[in-house]
C-alpha cells in the first residue's frame, strides 16, 4: 500500500482526540498517592512518635528520601509516556538511588556488629501494607504509560514502579512504630525494590507498542 | 516538502481537535520528513514499509503528543523506536545500493540532522555500529561484514545483539 494509500485511510479514521499533558498524569498519580497514604493512615494511623509531634531523625529523613523518590521517578515515568528526543532521567535516577543509602548503611552497621535484633514478622506485616499501598499509583501510572507512547518502556516501566513503590513506603514509614535501619530496609526499602521489578518486568511487558 | 516545525505543531494542534484536512496535510509532512529522516539508515526498498509504520504509530499514539511542545522530536523519537524495531526484525537484506534515497543535507535541515539515527550511532561503540550498519543497514552477509570490518563472525552477531539494545536504551538522547 503506497503511503497515500495510508494517508486517506488514516485521516477516515480519524477524530478528536484529547490530547496528554504531563500535568494531567502528574495530577492523577499525585492523587493516587495522596489517596493511598491517606486510607493506610486512616486505617493503621499515624506512628506514635508523630502523632506526639517529636518524630525521630531517621523517620523523617526515610519518609523524606521515600517521598522525593516517589516524586522524581514519577515526575520521570509522566514524561516517558510522551516520547520527544532529547529527554534524559538521569536526575531522577539518582534521586531515587538515594534511597539506597538506608540499605547501604544498614549494611555498614551489620558489618561493624552494631545492628539491632530485628523482628520478621514486623517486616513482613510493612512490606505487605506498603505494596497494597503501591497498587493505585502503580496502577494510574501503569494505564497513562499504556496510553501514552513510551519508547524506552523498560525504564518507564522502572520509574512506575519505583514511585509508587516509594508512595507506600512512604506511607508505611509515617504509620509503622518500629525503628532502626535493619527494619526499614527489610520492611519498607525493600516494597521500592520489588515494586521497581514488578514495573520493570511485568509492567514494561504491557506498555510495549 | 518539509514544513517548519511550527507549521507541523499548528497542523496537529488542529487534528487533535477533529480536523480532517490539517491532520491530512500533517501526515503528508510527516511522510516526507520521514522519508528524509530514514534515508541510508535502512535500505531504500524498506523506507516505504518503515515510513508507514510510524505513521501507523503516529496515528495510534496521536494523543501523546501534546501540541505546547515541539513536534518533530516527538516524532523523532517514535521514529527511531520504529527503526529500532525493524533492525531487530531484520536477518540478511539482499546487496542493494543504500544511497539510492538522497542523505540527509544537514546545513538544510538542522532539526532533522541533530535528531538523526547517525546522531544515535555515534553513541554506541564503534565495533557495534559498523556491525549493525553492515549487516542490518546496507543488508551484508555476517561473513562478509566480519571480513570488512576484521571481528570473528561470533563476534559479529555479537556486536549486533549489544549494539541494537544499547540503541533502543539510546532511543531519546540527543
Amino acid at each position: 500500500m503506497k503511503s497515500e494509500h495510508l494517508i486517506d485511510r488514516l485521516v477516515e479514521e480519524h477524530d478528536a482526540t484529547s490530547p496528554m499533558t504531563m500535568a494531567q498524569g502528574r495530577l492523577a498519580a499525585g492523587v493516587a498517592a495522596l489517596g493511598s497514604v491517606i486510607v493506610i493512615l486512616w486505617l493503621s494511623g499515624l506512628r506514635l512518635d508523630i502523632a506526639a509531634g517529636r518524630p525521630s531523625p531517621l523517620v523523617l529523613l526515610s519518609a523524606g528520601l521515600f517521598g522525593l523518590g516517589a516524586l522524581a521517578s514519577g515526575w520521570a515515568a509522566t514524561r516517558l509516556a510522551q516520547p520527544a528526543v532529547g529527554g534524559s532521567q538521569g536526575g531522577a535516577l539518582w534521586m531515587v538511588g538515594a534511597i539506597g543509602l538506608l540499605p547501604a548503611i544498614s549494611l555498614i552497621e551489620y558489618l561493624l556488629g552494631n545492628h539491632a535484633p530485628t523482628s520478621t514478622g514486623a517486616a513482613l506485616r510493612c512490606l505487605s501494607f506498603g505494596l497494597g499501598a503501591s497498587i493505585v499509583t502503580f496502577a494510574v501510572l501503569g494505564l497513562r504509560l499504556r496510553r501514552g507512547a513510551p519508547v524506552l518502556p523498560e525504564r518507564a516501566g522502572l520509574f512506575a514502579g519505583l514511585s509508587a513503590g516509594s508512595v507506600g513506603a512512604f506511607a508505611v514509614t509515617l504509620e509503622c512504630n518500629y525503628d532502626g535501619l535493619a527494619h526499614l530496609t527489610l520492611g519498607h526499602v525493600a516494597i521500592v525494590a520489588a515494586m521497581a521489578l514488578a514495573g520493570r518486568y511485568g509492567l514494561a511487558r504491557w506498555i510495549r507498542w | 516538502m518539509i514544513l517548519a516545525e511550527e507549521d507541523m505543531r499548528r497542523l496537529m494542534a488542529m487534528s487533535q481537535r477533529g480536523d480532517k484536512q490539517a491532520y491530512r496535510a500533517a501526515l503528508s509532512g510527516a511522510t516526507h520528513w520521514l522519508r528524509r529522516f530514514f534515508a541510508r539508515r535502512i535500505a531504500a526498498h524498506m523506507i516505504d514499509d518503515l515510513v508507514q509504520e510510524t505513521l501507523i504509530g503516529l496515528h495510534v499514539k496521536r494523543a501523546s503528543y501534546d501540541a505546547r511542545r515541539p513536534f518533530y522530536p516527538w516524532l523523532a523519537a517514535i521514529a527511531r523506536y520504529r527503526w529500532i524495531d525493524q533492525l531487530r526484525k531484520l536477518e540478511r537484506l539482499p546487496d542493494e545500493d543504500v544511497d539510492a534515497v538522497p542523505s540527509v543535507p544537514s546545513d538544510e535541515e538542522p532539526v532533522l540532522a541533530r535528531l538523526s539515527l547517525d546522531r544515535l550511532l555515534i553513541h554506541i561503540p564503534e565495533g557495534q555500529a559498523q556491525a549493525i550498519t553492515l549487516t542490518r543497514i546496507e543488508g551484508r552477509s555476517i561473513r562478509e561484514a566480519a571480513r570488512i570490518t576484521g571481528q570473528s563472525e561470533s563476534l559479529v552477531k555479537v556486536n549486533i545483539h549489544r549494539g541494537l539494545k544499547r540503541l533502543a536504551a539510546l532511543v531519546e538522547s540527543e
